[in-house]
């Protein structure tokens, strides 16, 4: 009987809040799921030529390549005949964009580069963004920077091993030229839109004018010591055929009797002409007088950029690109991505054989020009491309 | 009025199993000089509640299984030894002081260097190996109570905790932790009624580093700060820069006993956390914001002298977002919920013995979402518990028995995720797998103290296993402890 009187009590008392309690629990798990935010947006990117005649101001048919820094997403994408290229669903960073195209007449191909470097791009509302890249205009050079082998030999057994480095030209016309005179010279960092270049050193090819002709089709190779690197422990390659090389008589330098030497116009630094392992530039001149323009605040001599004939813009990081040294009239990209002493090397790609004769590519943008070579090849060009 | 605090230490016992304290959610520490108090506030702590004088413990506790989420260790084995002292003062203060020494090893622990157990922080540090991580902590608790009057104490319960854990293999990670938390507390109780609020402070800051990459090593470790459910940023053969997490918060909790047939019992907790990517120049990598919310409510009339009802609903609420370190938008979002209700039967036999039954049915849902590249999963469950506990207290032996089953039912899972790419398909994936499945729960544990001598012995045991039902995989989780009570 007690027992019934408790269980009247307990409805009584605490059935109504229990009940209650059930409805809160009811409510309370319902949820709403819908598809989710994002911040995913799209830019549209317009490409101008400013040099051109209004009307042909939209450059069209251009790549626009967008590389996500944080990420490593890269983006491609051509430009309509309105100079727009579209891009959607890309993600909030920083972005390097690199647009290049050419501009065909009659008589020339203008190479037409432009970037927009370390631009943070994102959006508050799911809308597109609108961009414009301002572009610069060159022409093809006749001689350009075949390969550079900068990132030395690897590291076991004998570490930090450069002296392998080496830099070849290549006539990519259908004349005789002579290289005579012209500079090789590496570019300080800083002074991207400076109208000179503030070089660390300089070398001079030797001759007056007509002792060092190089055919079309030919290549000369520049080494920083001519000699063979192959053996153990180097294990790296032989320089002994290279054309000409690099010598420092006071710096205990080694000199090959057998090879031309460079003449010295500018050192800056270094037992010898060493091309960063990390991240350089490095241009190929013709200048009347390399000392007309003085030196910089830090002993850099100064030379026209004017009179810059071709030229790559390198780094082991490639998201670097606002580290450039080079300006996109010379180098509207960046090449590299290679580990130090990996005894890797960049070549230039084909871009078509005429007459049996190889041209090589040369959109000015070492993006688009150069690839990965595994090992360097001095003194030819491996006709397959290997990355 | 023996058989109502028995049965009042029985539900506080499952409470407090349901509720992870902050110390246990971030730093793996269960610090237990409150844990028998109501609402853990140190504040009823007085000399009538004073368990013993002074008791030396050793826990071991071990874990390990396949059903694991995939950043989980392989195994784990945790040691700890503590030495814990009540002492009454003068004037009814009472004095509390616990040392303990903790050993733990995490085997096959994937990429993460942050050394807390909680899954659900936003933004994590890792490289791409797995390997062994050690730990060896030390922590302190000094916990002062004192009456202003008759029927209101107040306390102050402070916790300190320092630990060093690392990785062995390459690229080593070595992470050091320095940990403050402080309880003030507010109790008021008279014969039938209990009021009782507790606010906290904390502070849990982590510094991680790696062993600094050199050529000569040959290798090519990949760090990486991942962030929500995909694309984490990767960083290829740098150098150790120092990786440093600062956890701040507060909280606060109280519980009410009416006549010892209402009881409720709710606790509020926020933090706010940073990381930063250290070393010359600190790049922030985020923040994000969690906050933890529960309540319990348990309506206790007596049927008969021997045999009570307890109807409880209780519900526990975890809520994270996380922010972008530039453009401070909210790009991650988790949320946890949890609703019981259910009916304990505890039925007394005299002498000291006590049966109950639980039976109890609850929903649960999670929800995690990544709003910086649009991916969302949501995965709702329900719950179907029976338990059994019993207790018996005779010439001077105490024993506890505890048995549990839970049967897990997952529902329809949403998932949104368009675009993933490859870290969603190496882990967020398997983290899907994971959650989606049905699965059953067995535990069991036990306990018996004994006098000894001119002491007591407690020992104690659990076991716990979470079988999926349609795999092959299972999760084992193992408790022993022997404590020496003076």
């Amino acid at each position: 009987m007690r027992t019934h009187k408790n269980m009247k009590k307990i409805i009584k008392h605490h059935l109504a809040p229990l009940c209650f309690l059930i409805l809160f629990i009811i409510l309370s798990c319902t949820q709403n799921i819908t598809p989710p935010a994002s911040m995913r947006f799209s830019v549209e990117i317009t490409v101008l030529d400013t040099s051109a005649s209004d009307s042909d101001s939209l450059v069209s048919a251009a790549l626009v390549v967008m590389q996500s820094i944080s990420y490593g997403e890269i983006h491609e994408a051509l430009t309509n005949s309105q100079g727009i290229a579209s891009f959607t669903n890309l993600i909030p960073d920083r972005y390097n964009i690199l647009a290049s195209g050419e501009r065909v007449s009659l008589s020339e191909i203008i190479i037409i580069n432009g970037q927009l470097q370390d631009t943070s791009l994102y959006i508050e509302e799911n809308d597109t963004l609108d961009l414009r890249i301002i572009t610069q205009t060159s022409r093809s050079s006749a001689l350009v920077i075949s390969e550079i082998y900068y990132s030395g030999a690897p590291p076991n057994p004998v570490p930090q091993y450069f002296h392998d480095q080496f830099l070849e030209i290549y006539n990519n016309s259908s004349a005789t030229l002579y290289l005579d005179s012209l500079i090789i010279a590496d570019v300080d960092y800083g002074h991207y839109e400076d109208s000179v270049i503030y070089a660390i050193h300089a070398y001079m090819f030797p001759g007056d004018g007509d002792d060092y002709p190089i055919n079309p089709g030919e290549l000369i190779v520049i080494a920083q010591d001519a000699i063979d690197h192959s053996p153990a422990p180097i294990h790296s390659i032989n320089l002994l055929d290279a054309d000409f090389e690099y010598y420092l008589s006071d710096k205990g330098d080694v000199d090959n009797v057998n090879v031309t030497n460079m003449l010295q116009i500018h050192h800056k630094y270094g037992i010898d002409f060493l091309y960063s392992v990390f991240k350089d530039a490095l241009v190929l001149m013709h200048v009347k007088d390399p000392y007309k323009l003085g030196y910089g605040e830090f002993n850099e001599l100064l030379l026209p950029k004017s009179a810059v004939i071709d030229g790559i813009d390198y780094s082991d990081n490639l998201a670097e690109i606002d580290h450039k040294r080079l300006s996109p009239d010379i180098d509207g990209g960046l090449t590299g991505g290679i580990p130090s002493y990996s005894n890797k090397s960049l070549e230039r790609y084909i871009d078509r054989i005429e007459d049996g004769r190889i041209i090589l590519m040369d959109n000015n943008n070492s993006s688009l020009d150069f690839h990965v070579l595994h090992p360097p090849t001095p003194g030819y060009i491996e006709m397959e491309a290997e990355e | 009025m023996i058989k109502r605090m028995l049965f009042l230490f029985y539900i506080l016992s499952i409470a407090l199993a349901q509720t992870a304290t902050t110390e246990k959610l971030y730093l793996d520490i269960n610090s237990d000089i409150t844990n028998f108090l109501p609402g853990r506030n140190p504040a009823y702590l007085s000399p009538n509640t004073t368990p013993y004088a002074y008791t030396f413990t050793y826990n071991n506790f071990s874990s390990g299984g396949d059903y694991r989420l995939p950043f989980d260790a392989g195994s784990k084995a945790y040691q700890d030894i503590s030495v814990t002292a009540y002492k009454e003062m003068q004037n009814e203060i009472m004095f509390v002081g616990r040392f303990a020494y903790r050993y733990e090893q995490r085997k096959d622990k994937m990429w993460l260097h942050n050394a807390e157990n909680d899954l659900n922080i936003p933004f994590y540090f890792a490289d791409s190996s797995i390997g062994d991580f050690t730990l060896n902590g030390i922590d302190w608790n000094i916990l002062i109570s004192l009456p202003l009057t008759r029927n209101i104490r107040t306390a102050v319960d402070i916790f300190y905790n320092v630990d060093e854990q690392f990785k062995s293999v390459f690229p080593k990670p070595n992470i050091k932790r320095n940990n403050i938390h402080i309880r003030p507390a507010l109790a008021i109780s008279n014969e039938r009624s209990q009021l009782g609020i507790v606010a906290s402070f904390f502070q849990y800051k982590e510094d991680m580093n790696t062993r600094r990459y050199s050529l000569e090593q040959g290798r090519t470790p990949i760090f990486m700060r991942i962030r929500g459910l995909d694309k984490p940023l990767l960083t290829y053969a740098e150098t150790s820069e120092e990786r440093l997490q600062t956890i701040r918060g507060y909280g606060v909790s109280g519980n009410i006993n009416l006549s010892e047939h209402l009881l409720f019992e709710s606790h509020y907790e926020s933090s706010y956390a940073g990381i930063l990517d250290g070393g010359s120049y600190p790049v922030p990598q985020g923040s994000w914001d969690m906050a933890r919310f529960s309540y319990r409510v348990d309506l206790q009339p007596s049927i008969t002298p021997n045999l009570d009802v307890d109807l409880f609903f209780q519900h526990r609420s975890e809520n994270v977002e996380g922010f972008h370190p530039v453009l401070e938008n909210r790009i991650y979002g988790y949320l946890s919920r949890h609703f019981e209700g259910g009916l304990t039967l505890p039925y007394y036999t005299g002498s000291g013995e006590m049966w109950a039954g639980t039976v109890s049915c609850s929903f649960q849902d999670i929800k995690r979402e990544d709003n910086f590249l649009g991916l969302l999963h949501y995965f709702p469950g329900n719950t179907l518990h029976f338990g059994m506990h019993y207790t018996l207290e005779q010439n001077n032996v105490s024993y506890k028995l505890q048995l549990g089953y839970d049967n897990i039912i997952v529902g329809d899972e949403i998932i949104y995720d368009d675009m993933a790419a490859w870290y969603y398909s190496q882990i967020t994936e398997r983290e899907i797998a994971y959650y989606v499945q049905d699965r059953e729960q067995l535990s069991a544990s036990g306990k018996i103290v004994f006098p000894f001598r001119q002491y007591q012995i407690q020992l104690s045991g659990s076991y716990t296993a979470i079988i999926p039902k349609y795999l092959e995989t299972r999760y084992h989780l193992v408790q022993t402890s022997i404590a020496f009570i003076f």
